[in-house]
């Protein structure tokens, strides 16, 4: 059918003085309106993202030490060998796994918690999502004050309580400090795991839930054998977003300990900050940034092969 | 019509291709007034409500008045902030006039040629003998002054007189080792830890200074030609004397003299702390002035010269006003400069830290620091941004890592000839530190 419309088309062509089809005048102003877009798109995420790319394999610091030369792979190489390279990617790991991990375990306790039918479910709704609202460096320098040994609120209950016998600098010690942050980074993003799983959860079909109770099925095989499939979706998308969001994350550590102590909370986008902003070395922020962009492409390359694959597998059965 | 309907579309496109150069073109300099009104950018990182802010906006208010054909566009900013933005404004070819900064950006900006010249200003100047000839030595590079300063932060022995009389002791410690043995006597008689340090944050490297210049250090010595190196590794001697400047905080930490969480204090617990009386002694500047008045105990305050070991020495703190050299008012530039240099703005804000030799004051305060200029230790004129960090690093490496104190001094100065090497200063050349 089409091979005979394009066949017909060639026949008659369409002459200068009918102009263009109303289809083509269509796709222009189509094109003209996507044309601010597209524009908007080179200059602020393909520009800058291109320049990073080349800046890696150049020799560039704001100082103007640097020549500019190429330098082939030399700043990799650099960033890589770096004393804090290792730890900073363990830490980057770290704190990414175990805060997604928490805020998704804390968001849907809370989400079903909310989908029940208790009574100022409204109002613990609201209430629920302020850390959330919270602006970063207010929560991040709120809660340093709570942890503080000297004054802060925590440290003086927990001595009350009897759970320490002195004051602890939990953001002062290697051990503790990003241990501590990641418990305020999941205090602060749980909220929106817990609104969008609570959507999520209001959109399964109650008549589930009633069958597998009339087969006998508890609370928690429910939870299992139908809560979790029916999130799935939502939950993979929640969990691939927060992944990059926390793994690129600066603003919380640097806010709360700037990467110390001893470089012990210090992340990959710490270390590219560093880099940039304090040893001016754009060479080498590039460098890193760059693998950073790599280690995320692979990283979803690979998970998206294994969703084609389990798609294959399915679609064999 | 069909001339029309392509008459519009030309219309369309320009009026968007319009809006977006406009969009995207460089933020040129506002202009307000007539075309030969002047706008000088000013950067600075003024403490909310303080009293420089106070001081400074009036005698800028009167600058304006002088010379009506100027208009100064002042920005307050935090000093992180200020530093990210002269270091990106700098690049982007877009650096304010004048900018008030740390004495440790000084060599950055100027290994980034950013700095105007200012000495034929300078040598013009009717006050410039009232500057100490120390402070203009450290901001002058192949002789050319590239800044001038705006106040001195002097460091000296803050202490607690109620603390020490509880504790039975008589004054405030003159050695390393005097305050050391002072550390179990004051936490035994009052409970309180006997002394205060900053382990990160911008104070951790400038007390480490101090204690390297009390020990005869330099973090790395110019070999005559604008060359640096850190000699440590290549003299046993100095390596050991670093070493002991790094023990000296070991045993800080292990004979009781600081509080172990005060091992990750910044500037601002450790300026809290003292000034509330948590612990008897700390070395800091005089604009704990402030912080004390506020407090209520500057009776029980005592100032002192910072204990010595193998030399007496205290951390000079210059903190200069910058002048960009892209400025396209550099005369303008330096009258305003002038005026912060005025009796008026030094009196009000800077009255025991004026960089001015006929500004003391009088009392505890300027007392306390008379005399100690010229005993300061000023950071060498080296990209400073990663060395700040390796010595930071350092000081975490043995009070929190617990590493050895020899072990440390040798990282630290193989990591600032490492920092050297990638910015183009450090000497292949032999050199020995005086």
């Amino acid at each position: 059918m089409r091979a005979s419309i394009r066949k017909d088309a060639q026949v008659q062509p369409l002459s200068r003085k009918e102009g263009p089809s109303r289809e083509t005048k269509a796709k222009r102003i189509a094109y003209l309106f996507v044309l601010p877009v597209f524009v908007f798109f080179l200059v602020i995420v393909a520009y800058p993202l291109l320049s990073v790319i080349w800046d890696s394999f150049h020799d560039k610091n704001l100082l103007n030490t640097g020549d500019g030369s190429f330098v082939g792979l030399a700043n990799y190489v650099e960033v890589i060998r770096s004393e804090y390279f290792v730890q900073a990617a363990v830490n980057t790991s770290i704190w990414t796994i175990l805060s997604v991990a928490g805020e998704y375990v804390l968001g849907i306790i809370a989400a079903l918690a909310l989908a029940q039918g208790i009574r100022g479910r409204a109002i613990f709704r609201g209430i629920i999502i302020i850390p959330w609202v919270v602006p970063v460096v207010v929560a991040g320098l709120t809660w340093t004050w709570m942890l503080t040994p000297d004054y802060g609120v925590l440290n003086s209950w927990l001595v009350k309580l009897g759970l320490l016998d002195e004051p602890f600098y939990f953001l002062g010690e290697p051990d503790t400090a990003l241990l501590s942050i990641i418990i305020v980074n999941i205090w602060r993003s749980f909220p929106f795991y817990t609104i969008t799983l609570l959507a999520a959860l209001q959109s399964i079909p109650r008549d589930i839930y009633e069958a597998a109770a009339l087969d006998g099925i508890g609370p928690i095989g429910r939870f299992f054998k139908i809560t979790l499939p029916q999130l799935k979706g939502v939950s993979i998308v929640l969990v691939m977003i927060h992944i990059i969001w926390t793994s690129i994350n600066f603003d919380f550590i640097w806010v709360m300990t700037e990467g110390g102590p001893v470089h012990s909370s210090e992340t990959l986008p710490i270390m590219i900050y560093r880099f940039a902003m304090q040893e001016l070395n754009i060479g080498l922020a590039s460098a890193l940034a760059s693998l950073l962009l790599a280690f995320m492409i692979i990283g979803f390359m690979m998970y998206y092969l294994y969703l084609n694959r389990e798609s294959d597998h399915r679609e064999g059965m | 019509m069909i001339l029309m309907k392509k008459g519009l579309r030309l219309l369309m496109y320009s009026v968007i291709i319009a809006s977006l150069l406009v969009g995207c073109s460089a933020n040129e300099k506002s202009v307000s007034g007539s075309e030969d009104q002047i706008v000088l950018d000013f950067w600075t990182a003024w403490g909310p409500d303080s009293r420089e802010e106070e001081v400074g906006l009036k005698v800028i208010a009167d600058f304006e008045k002088e010379h009506p054909n100027i208009e100064v566009n002042v920005q307050v900013m935090t000093f992180d902030m200020l530093y990210d933005n002269i270091i990106t404004s700098i690049n982007a070819g877009n650096a304010p006039d004048i900018s008030w900064g740390l004495g440790e950006w000084f060599s950055d900006l100027n290994h980034a040629d950013a700095l105007l010249n200012l000495t034929p200003y300078y040598e013009d100047w009717e006050d410039k003998d009232l500057i100490y000839d120390n402070v203009i030595k450290a901001l002058t590079v192949n002789e050319e002054l590239k800044a001038l300063p705006n106040y001195l932060g002097n460091r000296a022995l803050l202490y607690n007189k109620d603390i020490l009389n509880e504790a039975g002791l008589e004054g405030p410690p003159k050695t390393w080792k005097e305050l050391i043995a002072m550390g179990p006597i004051i936490k035994e008689k009052t409970g309180k830890y006997a002394f205060g340090i900053s382990g990160t944050g911008v104070r951790a490297p400038q007390e480490l200074i101090m204690y390297l210049a009390q020990n005869d250090l330099q973090l790395a010595v110019e070999d005559g030609s604008g060359k640096f190196k850190n000699t440590w590794n290549e003299n046993p001697e100095e390596l050991r004397r670093a070493a002991e400047v790094f023990q000296f905080y070991k045993t800080l930490l292990q004979d009781g003299v600081i509080d172990p969480n005060g091992r990750s204090w910044g500037h601002q617990e450790e300026d809290t702390n003292f000034s509330l009386g948590q612990y008897a002694m700390v070395i800091n500047g005089a604009w704990m002035e402030d912080t004390i008045e506020e407090a209520g105990v500057v009776d029980n305050l005592g100032i002192a010269p910072p204990p010595e070991n193998a030399s007496k020495a205290t951390y000079l703190e210059i903190s200069p006003y910058y002048i960009f050299k892209d400025t396209e008012h550099p005369e303008e530039a330096w009258e305003l400069i002038k005026a912060m240099l005025g009796e008026e703005y030094q009196e009000g804000a800077n009255l025991y830290k004026s960089p001015r030799k006929d500004i003391k004051g009088e009392g505890v305060w300027a007392e306390g620091y008379d005399g100690l200029t010229e005993i300061g230790a000023v950071f060498p004129q080296v990209s400073l941004g990663k060395v700040t960090n390796d010595m930071t690093d350092a000081v975490g490496r043995v009070l929190l890592l617990e590493e050895d104190p020899e072990k440390t001094a040798s990282w630290l100065g193989e990591e600032i000839n490492k920092s050297l090497e990638a910015n183009g200063q450090l000497s292949e050349n032999a050199v020995r530190s005086e």
